[in-house]
């Protein structure tokens, strides 16, 4: 599958990592090219620097031809602007954009965008371990964070690809500071 | 009118200051408190502070009884989204985005924005509209833009040139009201004869504004 990522901030990089173990085709864009860091020296994919919501930046990252698409930069509006433009005008099928901000990821949810939303997800996971509730399925936890689940949906397959660092409570850890919204 | 702006810079200051002189009613949203704070020493309270991409701050802002809602932030992100959950959410019927990159006129668009516009882009048609020559202007809108006041400059080779008006094909629901020669300002009839170099002033139906450069315009596509 080729695979394009935008932000490669600590989930992107080590998504595209995974990905590209696993034998996908992946490019990770990213405004700061000292975020390429993260992805250490033999990272086999390819590069993009530039603003995700430039068309031009991921037309070089290989929109055109991609079959899925993660928005994960520290911003909201840019990942919901980038998801949209790859959902609607590139027509890519499996498109997800991280959102922190719950009641923006409803609104968005409910326009038809696979958002993702970090904060309900640790929240969920984290109350049920405090209250020492037995754990829900992986499936569940994943509706419960707004990503669009109807199980015919085509986007379930790179959501099964993807699941261990969605389950991974500590991978969301960016500070406040980091988030410009 | 209830304008609900977002982004408390320049432009977002100076439309807050203009909309209040007409007699709007207006909220302005800025994030930043110490820009909010001057603002409101020089406007008086007409500012929020918060993030006019959170719902709970735009439901605060009474959005949802607002006519129009402008988004006129330096960030496209941000104004792209402010407008989609006004108008997703809070059901404003006139949304307005700022584009500071126009090369996203056509994505913003594609999503639902109203009207997007970029400085840029409006400068360059203004530079633009001031090369044509013998061309058919707009000179003012009429009963909220439905009726328009157009200037068409006739040139030699204007079609309209050396006939009389009685044999003009006008378009249905336009008249001519005035043609300016030289100094003189003609009260015309039907057989006042065009002239290259004449200005035909006409009163037009705005839907009919293309049928009538056709008549009048050597360049109707400009």
């Amino acid at each position: 599958m080729r695979i394009v990522i935008v932000g490669c901030g600590r989930v992107g990089s080590s998504l595209a990592r995974r990905f590209v173990e696993a034998g996908h085709t992946v490019s990770i864009v990213d405004k700061n090219r000292a975020a390429f860091q993260r992805l250490g020296e033999n990272f086999q994919g390819r590069t993009v620097q530039g603003l995700g919501f430039d068309e031009e930046v991921l037309h070089r990252a290989g929109i055109d031809t991609a079959d899925a698409l993660l928005a994960f930069t520290a911003g909201d509006n840019s990942n919901l602007m980038i998801a949209q433009i790859a959902q609607d005008k590139y027509r890519i099928s499996s498109v997800y954009a991280r959102v922190k901000d719950p009641l923006r990821a409803e609104v968005y949810r409910d326009l038809g965008l696979n958002v993702f939303c970090t904060t309900l997800l640790n929240g969920n996971i984290l109350e049920d371990a405090m209250l020492g509730r037995p754990f829900r399925s992986a499936e569940e936890y994943l509706c419960l964070s707004m990503l669009n689940c109807i199980p015919d949906a085509a986007p379930t397959s790179l959501g099964r690809a993807a699941s261990p660092p969605q389950q991974d409570s500590s991978a969301p850890t960016d500070s406040p500071a980091e988030d410009r919204r | 009118m209830y304008v609900v702006l977002v982004g408390g810079g320049k432009v977002g200051y100076y439309l807050t200051r203009t909309l209040l002189s007409e007699g709007h009613e207006v909220l302005l949203i800025e994030e930043r408190s110490d820009r909010a704070g001057r603002i409101t020493e020089e406007l008086g309270g007409v500012v929020l502070v918060g993030d006019g991409c959170e719902t709970t701050v735009l439901e605060e802002a009474g959005v949802s009884r607002a006519d129009v809602v402008a988004a006129v932030t330096g960030h496209d992100e941000d104004n792209l989204v402010v407008c989609q959950v006004a108008k997703s959410r809070f059901k404003v019927p006139r949304t307005i985005a700022r584009i500071n990159n126009p090369k996203n006129k056509d994505i913003f668009q594609r999503l639902g924005i109203d009207n997007a516009i970029s400085s840029t882009e409006v400068i360059y048609h203004m530079i633009e509209q001031q090369i044509p020559t013998g061309d058919v202007i707009p000179l003012a809108a009429l009963r909220k833009g439905d009726i328009e006041i157009i200037e068409a400059d006739l040139v030699d080779h204007s079609p309209v040139t050396g006939k009389t008006l009685d044999s003009i094909d006008l378009p249905p629901e336009s008249v001519i009201i005035s043609v300016l020669r030289g100094e003189q300002v003609l009260l015309p009839t039907g057989e006042t004869e065009l002239l290259s170099g004449d200005t035909v002033i006409a009163l037009v139906k705005a839907v009919r504004e293309d049928e009538f450069r056709k008549v009048f315009s050597e360049t109707p596509w400009i």
